[in-house]
């Protein structure tokens, strides 16, 4: 079986090397059959692919401790959710989830765009193979999945130790098991934009053809890229314990760097769409983005940089900064020698104005990916130049990136409101006397209640500027709706939705942001405790009062739990009970120890308990931490969820808005042929 | 029974080995021994309180005075600090739950009781860690970049854009035939009619 899944590979990486050639021929003589066998190679690859997922899948379900990584990343003892996760826990196997998700996106994506063939659509299907014939060489030469214990280490051919090592126990949570999926679709997604734009430049098609193919394959790992970190990020504060959600890790910064290049990039792909601008700059921030996908999969993998969350030191970290280079070369190659096609129509009349919102979006999003990745450099570079390494911590980032974070929330209420071409003063009268009186109100609020932090005092004003333009928004086009239409408010609110998804799609997005910005404000106002408490001692933290009501111990197949219990109460009654807990896996030889944080989770703030352990004496060492506002994290990437899914949900009037606009039917077969 | 110090806890016997070797002195203990004297007689209990007195007000005119540690003091060197265990994301010293941060502030309060300033605090972590020690890079030579190129990277692209929107603004005089948004040509009240229809239409 394990053979079976090499051989798989080894086709799969014959079919895309095929499709990289045949799409190339295809796209220089316009030839439909080869198009046509081409695509039909992806979906072979496709299917190879996931074929050989699927052995891999039942090689770890049927407990196979002759393959290397299966004995390496799994254990019998280990629950059947938890032995699926696995394949993705160590890195033989996230480069075999990664090639699943880079085949499944360039399947869907040849299959879908099918209509509109044509040389670019041809190219990108080129380019997408190509960069599944790199991942597929890793795997094969590097990081091969199916090899046998044998293989590696000189011990007679089918040998299989009794049990495996076991999966890594922080990484046995369901917020991990979701979370690699979730992320490797937003890294690799963006490789169907930037195909597709390649596509363009090299076939010189570069109209705004490509965006409008490209639009939903953009939004969707955009969002998938935010989601998957929000989900890291609620991991890291119940599996880690470290208090918080968002540490500035290496590998953190290196999701949220393409994450940002792409926000610039959906917000400035609208002037072009509308204005005609800006057309080597979506080029070069699409390049980018995918560009940064890889960079961020290279300090991943690479240990070039230190990270909590780095995969074990592999050699396949050159080989990935090799491709980052050969990326940047190869698109800089065709964005220089095509620089003359993409001649922009300058329609500017004034920086206060829809254009010049895009354009201070654009340059604080730039600016912010900048930040984060000389931030996350500079350690290498100082390195370099002064011989002496050094630190770059949290503060580094909080004290650059807080100003900038600041602008752009601000901008998120400003740019919308803002007219094309030109706002006139009464336009800015009307559209922001409001919100600057409500934004002005609550930050004298928060000072009259004893804020000090400049800083959140700032955040909050700007947050509730921003929501009451967002609201005015919603208002206005359903009151306008409404008189026209004789609909009911709320009739009207929502055909108003409907009928505009991507504008007011983008509105509810925006909401999301908002309210996970008012969760990462309350991180000013964050309390920590260390207590060492006996058995009816209490303790208070910000209001609450704890008492210790002793602990129970449980041993299970896996690991022994010492539980204990806590009451919490606020004024003399009894708000609930919280079970912190400590894990220790007692049949890893490294007897590794996990804390279970205990979390009393409200809208105002976020009670988070850490059993730290216990004394010879009896008394049991907890860490507490009163979070304020933690919450409104995950309910802002709830509503931004809600608001992509309005803004991508298919729209029929769209279709018929575009034939009408090229005025002729979308691009056939026969067309092309 | 709380302890308000973070670096006064005792050491749980049940923790990883790095936190076990954390030299922490329990507040507990301490009160248990002050119990344990009552179990003197009282006459003799005084008479050695007022002993240990009269020798520690002699020792006093010998020594410098050793004044108690506060939290808030090894804070305030712990904040400038980086936690380098390996495990945690280079977080502040002081905000570190790790074993490993715990013993560092318990150096910092142990060098403190010796007498030594912040700054031979600081200079010793830095003797035996290197530049890394600090949690932010050193605002000084070559590291000083590190702050300064982010904002100086948003001024550059600040004036490129500013610099670009006065070619487009150029171009669009010069060589576009129709009529400039905000002339004269169309009335306030018609603008403003037209501003919130496109407002309305455009996304």
């Amino acid at each position: 079986m394990p053979d079976l899944g090499i051989y798989l590979l080894y086709l799969a990486l014959f079919a895309s090397i095929y499709a990289v050639i045949s799409g190339v021929v295809a796209a220089k003589t316009r030839r439909l059959d080869l198009t046509i066998s081409s695509e039909r190679a992806v979906t072979a690859q496709f299917t190879l692919i996931a074929l050989a997922f699927l052995i891999l899948e039942y090689l770890f379900l049927t407990d196979r401790f002759d393959v290397f990584f299966v004995a390496k990343s799994s254990s019998r003892d280990l629950p059947t959710p938890y032995k699926i996760t696995a394949l993705w826990s160590a890195m033989e196997g996230s480069l075999l989830l990664w090639s699943l998700v880079l085949a499944s996106f360039t399947f869907a994506a040849v299959h879908i765009v099918k209509r509109r063939r044509g040389p670019g659509a041809a190219y990108a299907t080129a380019i997408m193979a190509a960069n599944q014939v790199f991942f597929l060489g890793i795997i094969l030469l590097y990081e091969n999945p199916f090899l046998l214990i044998s293989d590696i280490e000189n011990v007679p051919i089918g040998f299989a130790p009794a049990d495996g090592q076991g999966m890594n126990p922080l990484l046995v949570h369901p917020a991990m098991a979701i979370h690699p999926p979730i992320l490797y679709s937003g890294y690799v997604g963006f490789v169907v934009p930037f195909a597709f734009a390649m596509g363009a430049l090299i076939s010189r098609n570069l109209d705004e053809e490509w965006i409008r193919t490209t639009r939903r394959w953009t939004l969707i790992p955009w969002f998938l890229l935010g989601v998957g970190q929000l989900l890291g990020g609620k991991w890291a504060y119940v599996v880690l314990g470290w208090g918080g959600y968002w540490g500035w890790d290496p590998v953190e910064n290196a999701a949220l760097l393409p994450f940002l290049t792409a926000t610039a990039f959906i917000h400035s792909v609208m002037i072009q769409e509308k204005k005609g601008m800006l057309k080597v700059w979506n080029i070069v921030l699409i390049l980018t983005t995918y560009t940064l996908c890889i960079f961020g999969t290279f300090i991943t993998r690479s240990g070039v940089v230190s990270s909590v969350h780095t995969f074990a030191q592999s050699p396949v970290g050159p080989r990935f900064l090799g491709f980052v280079i050969a990326i940047l070369a190869f698109s800089s190659f065709f964005l220089v020698r095509r620089l003359n096609l993409l001649k922009s129509e300058a329609h500017y009349d004034s920086p206060v104005s829809r254009e010049g919102g895009f354009l201070l979006n654009n340059l604080l999003f730039l600016g912010a990916t900048f930040a984060v990745l000389w931030g996350t450099m500079f350690p290498v570079l100082s390195e370099a130049v002064t011989g002496s390494k050094i630190t770059v911590g949290p503060p580094f980032f909080n004290t650059v990136m807080i100003p900038i974070g600041l602008a752009l929330m601000l901008l998120t209420g400003v740019g919308p409101l803002l007219a094309w071409r030109k706002t006139s003063p009464a336009g800015l009268k009307r559209h922001f006397t409001w919100p600057s009186i409500v934004a002005l109100v609550t930050a004298t609020t928060c000072v009259a209640f004893g804020i000090r932090d400049v800083y959140a005092t700032i955040s909050f004003g700007i947050c509730a500027f921003v929501i009451v333009t967002i609201f005015s928004e919603f208002h206005r086009g359903a009151i306008a709706r409404g008189s026209s239409s004789n609909e009911s408010y709320l009739r009207a609110l929502w055909t108003l939705c409907g009928r505009n998804k991507r504008r007011y799609g983008g509105y509810i997005a925006h909401f999301g942001f908002v309210l996970i910005f008012i969760g990462f404000t309350g991180n000013a106002f964050n309390e920590m405790r260390e207590v060492s408490l006996k058995k009816g001692d209490s303790f208070e933290i910000s209001g609450y009062r704890i008492d210790y009501e002793g602990y129970d111990f449980h041993r299970g197949p896996m690991r022994e739990i010492i539980q204990t219990q806590l009451g919490v109460y606020v004024g003399g009654s009894r708000l609930g009970t919280l079970f912190p807990e400590q894990h220790i896996y007692y049949k890893r030889p490294d007897q590794q120890r996990t804390t279970e944080v205990a979390v009393r989770s409200g809208l105002r703030e976020d009670l988070y308990v850490l059993y730290e352990g216990q004394s010879q004496d009896g008394s049991a060492f907890f860490t507490v931490y009163v979070n304020p506002l933690v919450m409104w994290v995950w309910i802002g990437a709830w509503v931004l969820t809600a608001g992509m899914v309005v803004v991508i949900w298919p729209d029929k009037r769209e279709k018929i808005r575009r034939r009408r606009l090229t005025g002729a039917p979308p691009q056939t077969q026969e067309a092309v042929a | 029974m709380i302890i308000g110090s973070r670096h006064t806890r005792p050491v749980p016997n049940n923790l990883p080995t790095g936190r076990r070797n954390e030299r922490l002195t329990s507040i507990k203990s301490i009160s248990k021994r002050v119990d344990g004297a009552r179990g003197i007689p009282g006459f003799l209990y005084r008479r050695t309180v007022e002993a240990v007195a009269i020798l520690c007000g002699i020792l006093s005119l010998a020594v410098p005075l050793r004044a108690e540690v506060s939290e808030e003091k090894v804070m305030d060197v712990a904040v400038e600090l980086a936690c380098l265990c390996g495990d945690c994301p280079n977080r502040p010293l002081d905000e570190c739950r790790c074993g490993h941060a715990g013993t560092q502030r318990n150096r910092i309060a142990e060098e403190f009781e010796k007498g030594k300033t912040k700054d031979q605090i600081i200079a010793g972590f830095v003797a035996d860690f290197g530049q890394r020690i600090f949690v932010t890079p050193p605002k000084e030579g070559f590291n000083l970049m590190a702050w300064f190129m982010p904002f100086f990277g948003i001024f550059v692209g600040g004036y490129a854009v500013r610099s670009i929107m006065k070619g487009w603004s150029r171009a669009h005089t010069y060589g576009s035939t129709r009529t400039p948004a905000g002339s004269a040509v169309v009335s306030e009240t018609d603008r403003a009619k037209l501003e919130k229809a496109l407002g309305e239409q455009d996304t």
